[in-house]
């Protein structure tokens, strides 16, 4: 069973945010409202400036439900992120472990909880016990390969006879080795420290020696962590990344791992200090392909077209759906993306592109004959079922199941513009656990809500645009009717830029295309991953602020990923005390 | 042989100088192995909390008869549990049903609320916890939780995603700086955390001192490992010292159990083998991984590597399709949480059967915990009082698929040496899980007037423990 039932649903099929009926949205709309009175970034008692989802509902800031609103004020304070130390990622441990010992194949660190956030490299993940285990662990499997293949990978190694020798080599190796995987270079008192455990282990043997250097350099808060610290002697509430900080996070947002030798000698030579210089970089590593194809999956992540590989639908009701169709949806919006964010497409272009590629399953899916070709082609889609990734299969599998109105909903709402739905207060389940057991369509279930003021209240900024993908069923083939009557897919869209009725996720994706809200939802969403935390409100203001020439013009996706790194907001950091 | 007694050398230096008083001669293992040293030690106590998120169907649940404690009246041993809650007959002896307590959370998503409200008391709402979890209270504070603590507490679930992208929704545990615990969804990675490095056997005896060497080598690095924390403390913003404070911890809790060398009890240690592919988060080995969790659990328990655990068998948004692999008579295909979310006849059925196919594991596991001997007698149940929760239940007729925390399930298994006597059913009203907590925390050793919000509290609960 998947919860769209074929025929009609009962009422209140909530699931959590269905029951999110909540006397805490107001009926403001976004620009119409009254925005934050807070000014620049909150402080905690602890002094840490608070970290508040986007669009989350904080004493004095906006309505819950409506997106940042540009506020003057509001974006006249610094709104950095905080100074601070991040994490590395799962990807990243590995990525920078092969990068320094080629050939050694580190065991996988699976940081607990990051099954569950889309931000792999939250400031928020907490390193304790068990993953400090898992550190150990995989730091003494890779310096025990290290060890094994020594005399490759340490040439210096085969030729230590006496203590001055293995002195010289280890030092020569750790001066090689520590800089690296610190990404920045080593002070003299690390160096000894590092030497210091050498010797430690040399007493066994010099293998081993370099052995401990390994683990201990692998399990050192310099590895684990990226530092966002700036100079600490810069004058003034704000600080600049140093250069090395700021090929880390250059390195770490395109590359996905440490800095690669360009941005270490540019670092070196202080020139990321200089805005050019860190222009060249930024246009340097988009040019790599590697780098078009990890921000094209970042793209499809920010647009939640990313689970067509691993949605659970039921075999027996999509027997159709087999690996390779799912296959072929992924291939497909990775085309797509790409196509728009490097080639001659940009931000409209995804919503608005009829050109998919297909192969023979994914054509006969869309019905589109793709002839006798065994490999997949570009070519036109169905004009009035699908137009741009809202309609494409990958987008639509990934749909939450439930009650369609409200999880379709909810995701082009949470997704496309970065509204957020609070939770109810206890008050209002007695209010639900009273309204009767009804055989309702989803719509009229819809329209049950909307005749409620204090259901309306939140559901009217996501019901009707749940409704809007009626035309697609739970893995996206095309319907004409539902619970037998053609499909009324009909809605109207409020509180954006682009307000009015619709008809389907179309007509939809037309107004998204040249909205200015929508392109700065996803500018948000993209400088969240950038940046690797949930922007605070004020940072959103910020990012809007910054983005808002760039969405009145082409809205070229590669032009956002420059804007955006290569910005104050990126480069700079509000300064911990 | 004198047992080592972590804490009279709770700092990392102190247990490092201690050591080298020693002498280095290699006593660790012995040193801690339970079994060598019933003659000197006390019984060990534990806490574990066990979490079935939304799966009960609340009018089966209750048990009928009982002790009405708060009009006096009703033997406590006279009762019958429901149809969902019958499986427990099996363990009936060590187990108190309680009934009427409720949640006593402010709003929120049903799920995420209600379970860090039980265990924290004070929920934020989708943001959180305004106070550490109980498990972590009394971990910290609790000095016969801490007299063992090597790895003070674990926190475990066997399935930690769900149709919500809710970040709180698979959480339960705070620590003190409100933090929250992320729970280790892996069996192998949780067996590594606890028994890795413990060599099955004994060391022949010429291997003592280079065990001894490769002690000294695991010093050198982690005091490196430590100096670059600490470091790092020092240049970060004071808002990130919690957060390092933390791998501080860790670290420390890394150093003692890396002492626990080898195995010398002749208990058997749980197959990592087994564990390794295990497809996380998926229906396919949600049975094996919950197995292996509480194979773990045991084991961590026997070898008093820890004696505190939470362990939560599914997000609060349970997404295991059971009719695919486990219960293929049930009447509705689909995961949990979704089933408990349709309206059909037979649901009751079907709950029950969710239910009762949890409760089969939680039996097993308390089985095997009665059958195991423990340090300074007794039996590891004896000396481990399990809570066992659901965040809400199913209310009414259940065709609105109603989840009200008002009235939750809720039992105590176990733990007969604080004072649970077992056999027993209690009924109270209105009452709440800060009470029920509130109460328990003084068998513990660590005084507590209130749990969590002061507002959600109504005053202890009489009757609870008989000893």
């Amino acid at each position: 069973m998947q919860l769209e039932t074929p025929r009609r649903v009962p009422p209140f099929i909530p699931l959590a945010l269905v029951l999110s009926l909540s006397l805490g949205c107001s009926a403001e709309l976004p620009g119409s409202g009254p925005s934050s009175p807070t000014v620049g970034p909150a402080a905690q008692s602890d002094g840490k400036p608070s970290v508040d989802t986007v669009g989350e509902p904080t004493a004095g800031m906006p309505t819950a439900g409506m997106p940042p609103v540009a506020n003057p004020a509001l974006c006249a304070a610094a709104a950095l992120a905080p100074a601070r130390v991040r994490k590395i990622t799962d990807e990243q441990y590995a990525n920078l472990v092969s990068d320094l010992f080629p050939g050694v194949t580190p065991l996988a660190v699976v940081t607990p909880g990051a099954e569950s956030t889309t931000i792999k490299d939250s400031d928020e993940f907490v390193v304790r016990s068990p993953l400090v285990n898992q550190y150990h662990l995989a730091a003494v499997d890779t310096a025990t390969q290290v060890g094994l293949r020594l005399s490759e990978l340490l040439p210096c190694s085969t030729g230590v006879s006496d203590v001055g020798t293995r002195t010289s080599c280890a030092t020569e190796f750790i001066q090689t080795f520590a800089p690296r995987a610190y990404r920045r270079p080593v002070s003299s008192t690390e160096g000894a420290a590092l030497l210091a455990v050498f010797e430690v282990g040399a007493t066994a043997s010099f293998s081993r020696g370099v052995e401990l250097v390994v683990q201990s350099v692998l399990q050192s808060a310099d590895f684990i962590y990226r530092t966002e610290l700036g100079e600490a002697t810069a004058p003034g509430p704000e600080v600049a990344l140093t250069p090395y900080e700021v090929a880390s996070s250059l390195a770490f947002f395109f590359l996905g791992r440490g800095p690669d030798p360009e941005l270490l000698q540019a670092a070196s030579l202080g020139s990321l200090s200089n805005a050019n210089q860190v222009q060249t970089q930024i246009a340097r590593l988009m040019a790599l392909p590697d780098v078009q194809a990890r921000l094209d999956r970042l793209f499809i992540q920010v647009l939640g077209a990313n689970k067509s590989l691993t949605a659970e639908r039921d075999p027996a009701l999509f027997p159709q759906l087999d690996a390779r169709l799912r296959s072929s949806m992924a291939e497909e919006v990775n085309q797509l993306v790409n196509e728009n964010v490097w080639g001659s497409g940009s931000l409209p272009g995804l919503f608005t592109s009829h050109r998919g590629l297909l192969d023979e399953q994914l054509g006969a899916f869309y019905g589109v004959s793709v002839g006798a070709s065994t490999t997949a082609q570009v070519m036109e889609l169905p004009a009035t079922q699908r137009s741009g990734i809202l309609t494409r299969g990958a987008t639509l599998l990934g749909l939450r199941t439930g009650s369609r109105s409200v999880h379709r909903g909810l995701f082009l709402s949470e997704k496309y513009l970065c509204r957020s739905v609070p939770t109810p207060p206890a008050a209002l389940q007695a209010q639900i656990d009273s309204i009767p057991a009804q055989n309702l369509t989803d719509r009229e279930i819809s329209e049950l809500r909307a005749s409620k003021p204090e259901c309306s209240a939140c559901h009217a900024q996501f019901d009707g645009l749940g409704l809007a993908f009626e035309h697609y069923d739970l893995i996206g083939s095309y319907l004409t009717e539902r619970d037998g009557a053609p499909v009324n897919a009909t809605g109207a869209l409020a509180g954006t830029d682009v307000d009015g009725p619709f008809d389907g996720v179309l007509e939809l994706s037309s107004r998204f295309a040249t909205s200015h809200d929508v392109a700065n939802c996803i500018s948000q969403e993209v400088m969240s991953f950038a940046l690797g935390r949930h922007l605070s409100s004020p940072e959103t203001c910020s990012v809007k602020q910054l983005v808002e020439p760039w969405s009145k013009g082409p809205k070229r996706l590669d032009d956002l990923l420059r804007l955006l790194t290569d910005s104050h907001l990126y480069l700079n950091r509000t300064k911990g005390t | 042989m004198k047992r080592w007694n972590p804490r009279l050398e709770s700092t990392r230096r102190g247990l490092l100088r201690g050591l080298a008083g020693a002498g280095l001669a290699w006593p660790f293992a012995r040193l801690l192995d339970p079994r060598l040293s019933d003659a000197q030690a006390a019984a060990p106590q534990r806490l574990l909390v066990i979490d079935m998120p939304n799966c009960t169907w609340l009018p089966e649940w209750v048990p009928t008869g009982g002790r009405n404690v708060q009009q006096a009246s009703g033997d406590a041993k006279v009762f019958q549990y429901g149809l969902s809650s019958s499986p427990v007959e099996a363990i009936r002896q060590y187990t108190t049903i309680i009934n009427g307590i409720g949640i006593d959370r402010p709003g929120g998503d049903p799920h995420v609320a209600s379970q860090i409200h039980f265990m924290s008391g004070d929920v934020k709402l989708d943001a959180g916890s305004n106070s550490p979890s109980i498990d972590q209270i009394l971990a910290k504070n609790s000095p016969t939780l801490k007299a063992g603590q090597i790895v003070p507490s674990v926190t475990l679930s066997a399935h930690t995603t769900g149709e919500s992208e809710q970040p709180s929704i698979h959480i339960i545990s705070f620590d003190d700086n409100l933090q929250a615990i992320q729970p280790q969804n892996s069996p192998y990675e949780a067996y590594r955390s606890l028994f890795s490095g413990i060599a099955a056997t004994p060391l022949p005896p010429g291997d003592e001192t280079a065990a001894a060497a490769k002690l000294a080598q695991n010093r050198s690095v982690l005091d490196f490992v430590d100096a670059s924390i600490h470091s790092m403390i020092a240049r970060a913003p004071a808002y990130e010292k919690q957060k390092l404070d933390a791998h501080l911890q860790g670290l420390r809790e890394l150093e003692q159990r890396l002492l626990v060398t080898q195995n010398t009890s002749g208990a058997a240690l749980p197959d990592p083998a087994a564990m390794q592919n295990l497809a996380l988060n998926s229906t396919q080995d949600h049975d094996k991984v919950i197995n292996s969790f509480f194979s773990i659990l045991k084991a961590g328990f026997e070898f008093d590597l820890t004696r505190v655990g939470t362990f939560m068998f599914a997000s609060g948004h349970n997404w295991v399709n059971m009719k695919q692999s486990y219960l293929p008579n049930l009447s509705q295909n689909g995961n949990v949480h979704e089933v408990t979310h349709i309206d059909y006849a037979g649901k009751n059925v079907d709950m029950r059967m969710i239910t009762g196919w949890y409760l089969d594991h939680v039996v097993t596991f308390v089985q095997n915990l009665a059958n195991t001997r423990d340090i300074g007698g007794g039996t590891i149940l004896d000396n481990t009082l399990i809570v066992f929760f659901s965040e809400v239940a199913i209310t009414g007729n259940g065709l609105n698929a109603q989840h009200d925390s008002s009235n939750i399930p809720l039992l105590m298994i176990g733990g007969q040496a604080l004072g649970n006597e077992g056999g027993r059913c209690l009924q109270y009203s209105g009452r709440t899980t800060n009470d029920f907590w509130a109460t328990i925390a003084p068998k513990l050793g660590v005084a507590m007037d209130n749990f969590g919000n002061p507002g959600s509290n109504t005053g202890k609960l009489p009757e609870l423990f008989t000893g």
